[in-house]
């Protein structure tokens, strides 16, 4: 596999602040790659470290195998796609596309063919005479992102390029990327805060959190196997559990065992354990479960797919548990008593 | 107004408030009829006629022969020339220098952006007259300038171009007019979003190809605004050439004032007042025209 871009022990302060800490990944050729954390973790400095705005405190960058130190951002083979947009009010459409192909001297007929073929790839052909301020959120997202796209760079960054758009549109546009890209086939780096975003579109995923990397993966990998507290929770969210380990289970002070798969354990010492909130199923009598546990529901959102509760333990811990509505057998209300269960392969051990 | 607004404002309620609004601007209106339009067509109309020159009674109406005299008399043809040509150069210079002086507050201080913008409005606390005066002392065939190069033994007799003359006129309205000019071209270029600086130069663009594509485009309507503010005051100047122009470098403005105020022939002057509006309006509209005025504020 050839590498596209390479960040090797990348640091960057801005006098005090940390923003980047000892950052080292490496992204595939056409990979769909996605820096993934929390506000703040540092995911649009690594970005603009990558594009060149920034300069790396310490450590160093490649792009397609040669060191960027160095090189301006004008004259690297990326192309970023501004968390703001940054369309050019002054042009239209067409000669906001076409900007970086008349930079590069490309044959006016070839710009006419290649902003053509662009805007049919994001589906707004007949656009190119448009002002930017008569675009709706989602077509100045589009022709944001096709207006880097036409320099065919070898990476394409994007921050946060849904950040600002309702839930539908957002929805939309992600089905739209995910085909953009296959059908271009570019490397893709994508800044996200958003899980679902990030688990939806990409190949792989790094996790950020205070300037660090704290775990690398796939969606599947980073979503079931968290490799942290940070990473269980941030990624959808998750109930943990604390407690001591004894042969094959787990003993969590006033609630009991809780049986954990073989080999998925350590020594006997503190375990922590992470159970996700959909893989919880709640009932009146559960069967066929590896753990079973009372409680009594404290809350309820109706969600439409699903029902969120918050369910109080034995053990006085409140566990999040989300029920799909299909097939479900009533809402139960606040206060009812019900059975909370799971199996033992859905609860990960974390430390 | 862009087409999304446009269409808002069919509905009866925004209609509403747009007659309020009118109702609003209608005092001004009158006002502005009334010191400016009046004034204005009473020199108009005296323009077309004739006065005798002692007891200013009309002797003849409608006449061209005011304009004549303009149009007929090398002198005063040569003056306009070289007005024309001076408020050219004076805009350009005046214009360029505070587009330099912006850009470089705008972009390269970090620290203290306004405080220094401010400092360059300190020569205002001066009245215009003290200015004027204390350039007539500098400039001059033996004015401090020349004096002090001559006894350092720079130049053995005095540099002709530093005396009263058109180029002493052009040196001194740049001067004073540039520093009033940084306000308007900073508060555009100031208004760009950085990020659109920054998109230009991923594009592949160099700093000077982003200034060109990007930067200078966007801070036109602090240009257009700062060529108006120089442009129409200086073509109608008097003073400065009156302090600093000598023989050579009297301009239009002057010779109004001496058929006003010296000769009181009314009738001359208000010709050649006329001229000199017409100029402007012409000068304005060409302008107007040319960026796109309208389309151009409609942009940003
Ligand atoms: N120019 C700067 N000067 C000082 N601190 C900065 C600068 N730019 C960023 N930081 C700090 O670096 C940290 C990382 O910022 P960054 O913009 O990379 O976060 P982010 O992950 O993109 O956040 P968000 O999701 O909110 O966009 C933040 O704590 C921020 O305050
Ligand atoms: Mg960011």
């Amino acid at each position: 596999m050839k590498i596209d871009v390479e960040l090797k022990n990348v640091t960057k302060k801005y006098g005090e602040i940390v923003a980047v800490d000892d950052v080292s990944f490496a992204v595939e050729r056409g990979q769909f790659f996605s820096l993934l954390g929390p506000s703040g973790c540092g995911k649009t400095t690594t970005l603009r470290m990558i594009s060149g705005f920034e300069t790396p405190t310490e450590g160093e960058i490649f792009i397609e195998g040669k060191p960027m130190t160095n090189v301006p951002p004008f004259k690297r083979p990326t192309n970023l796609v501004f968390q703001n947009l940054a369309l050019f009010p002054h042009m239209n459409v067409f000669d906001n596309i076409a900007f970086g192909l008349r930079i590069k001297k490309v044959p006016e007929n070839e710009i006419q063919k290649r902003v053509k073929e662009m805007l049919e790839l994001v589906r707004l052909p007949g656009y190119e005479k448009r002002k930017i301020s008569q675009l709706s959120g989602g077509e100045k997202q589009r022709i944001a992102i096709v207006r880097a796209l036409v320099n065919r760079p070898a990476v394409l960054l994007l921050d946060e390029p849904l950040g600002p758009l309702d839930l539908k549109l957002r929805e939309e546009m992600i089905v739209e990327l995910k085909r953009i890209k296959r059908e271009v086939g570019t490397t893709f780096i994508y800044v996200t805060h958003d899980q679902g975003e990030a688990l939806t579109m990409s190949d792989k995923i790094v996790v950020m959190n205070k300037g660090k990397v704290v775990q690398i993966g796939t969606p599947m990998e980073i979503y079931e196997k968290p490799k942290s507290k940070f990473v269980a929770d941030f990624i959808g969210g998750t109930n943990f559990f604390e407690g001591k380990y004894t042969d094959g289970a787990v003993e969590v002070d006033g609630l009991g065992k809780i049986s954990i798969e073989s080999g998925a354990h350590v020594s006997k010492k503190t375990l922590l354990l992470s159970v996700k909130p959909e893989k919880i199923c709640i009932g009146k009598k559960l069967k066929k479960v590896d753990n079973i546990f009372d409680g009594k529901v404290t809350e309820s959102f109706y969600q439409g797919r699903a029902i969120t509760y918050k369910v109080l333990l034995e053990n006085d811990s409140l566990i999040t548990v989300v029920a799909p509505s299909y097939g479900m057998e009533r809402v139960f209300g606040i206060g009812e008593k019900v059975k909370v269960g799971w199996n033992k392969e859905d609860a990960r051990v974390i430390t | 107004m862009n087409p999304r607004e446009k269409e808002a404002s069919q509905s009866p309620k925004t209609k509403k408030i747009e007659l309020r609004g009118i109702l609003l601007v209608v005092p001004t209106y009158l006002w502005l009829i009334v010191t400016f339009l009046i004034p204005v067509i009473s020199v108009l109309m005296l323009s077309f006629a004739e006065l005798h020159p002692v007891t200013k009674n009309i002797v003849s109406f409608p006449t061209m022969n005011n304009y004549l005299t303009l149009f007929t008399n090398l002198d005063y043809v040569v003056v306009l020339l070289r007005t024309l040509l001076l408020t050219v150069a004076v805009t350009i210079s005046s214009v360029g220098l505070a587009y330099a002086v912006a850009y470089f507050i705008t972009f390269k201080i970090l620290k203290n952006k306004y405080t220094i913008l401010l400092a360059f409005q300190a020569p205002y606390i001066a009245s215009y007259m003290m200015v004027l005066l204390a350039w007539r002392l500098l400039l001059g065939r033996s004015g401090v300038i020349n004096s002090l190069l001559m006894s350092m033994g720079l130049t053995s007799g005095p540099i002709e171009l530093l005396g009263y003359n058109a180029f002493s006129v052009w040196l001194v309205l740049t001067a004073t007019w540039f520093p009033w000019l940084i306000l308007p071209i900073f508060v555009s270029l100031e208004k760009i979003d950085r990020s659109l600086l920054e998109a230009s130069q991923d594009l592949g663009a160099s700093p000077f190809t982003t200034f060109l594509k990007v930067t200078f485009p966007l801070s036109l309507p602090g240009v257009f605004v700062a060529i108006l503010f120089v442009f129409i005051p200086t073509i109608g100047e008097f003073v400065a050439p009156a302090v600093v122009g000598g023989t050579t470098g009297l301009m239009f403005g002057n010779l109004i004032y001496d058929f006003f105020l010296k000769g009181f022939r009314w009738d001359i002057g208000s010709a050649f007042a006329v001229c000199l509006l017409c100029i402007v309006i012409l000068a304005v509209l060409v302008l107007f025209r040319k960026i796109g005025f309208e389309k151009l504020m409609e942009s940003l």
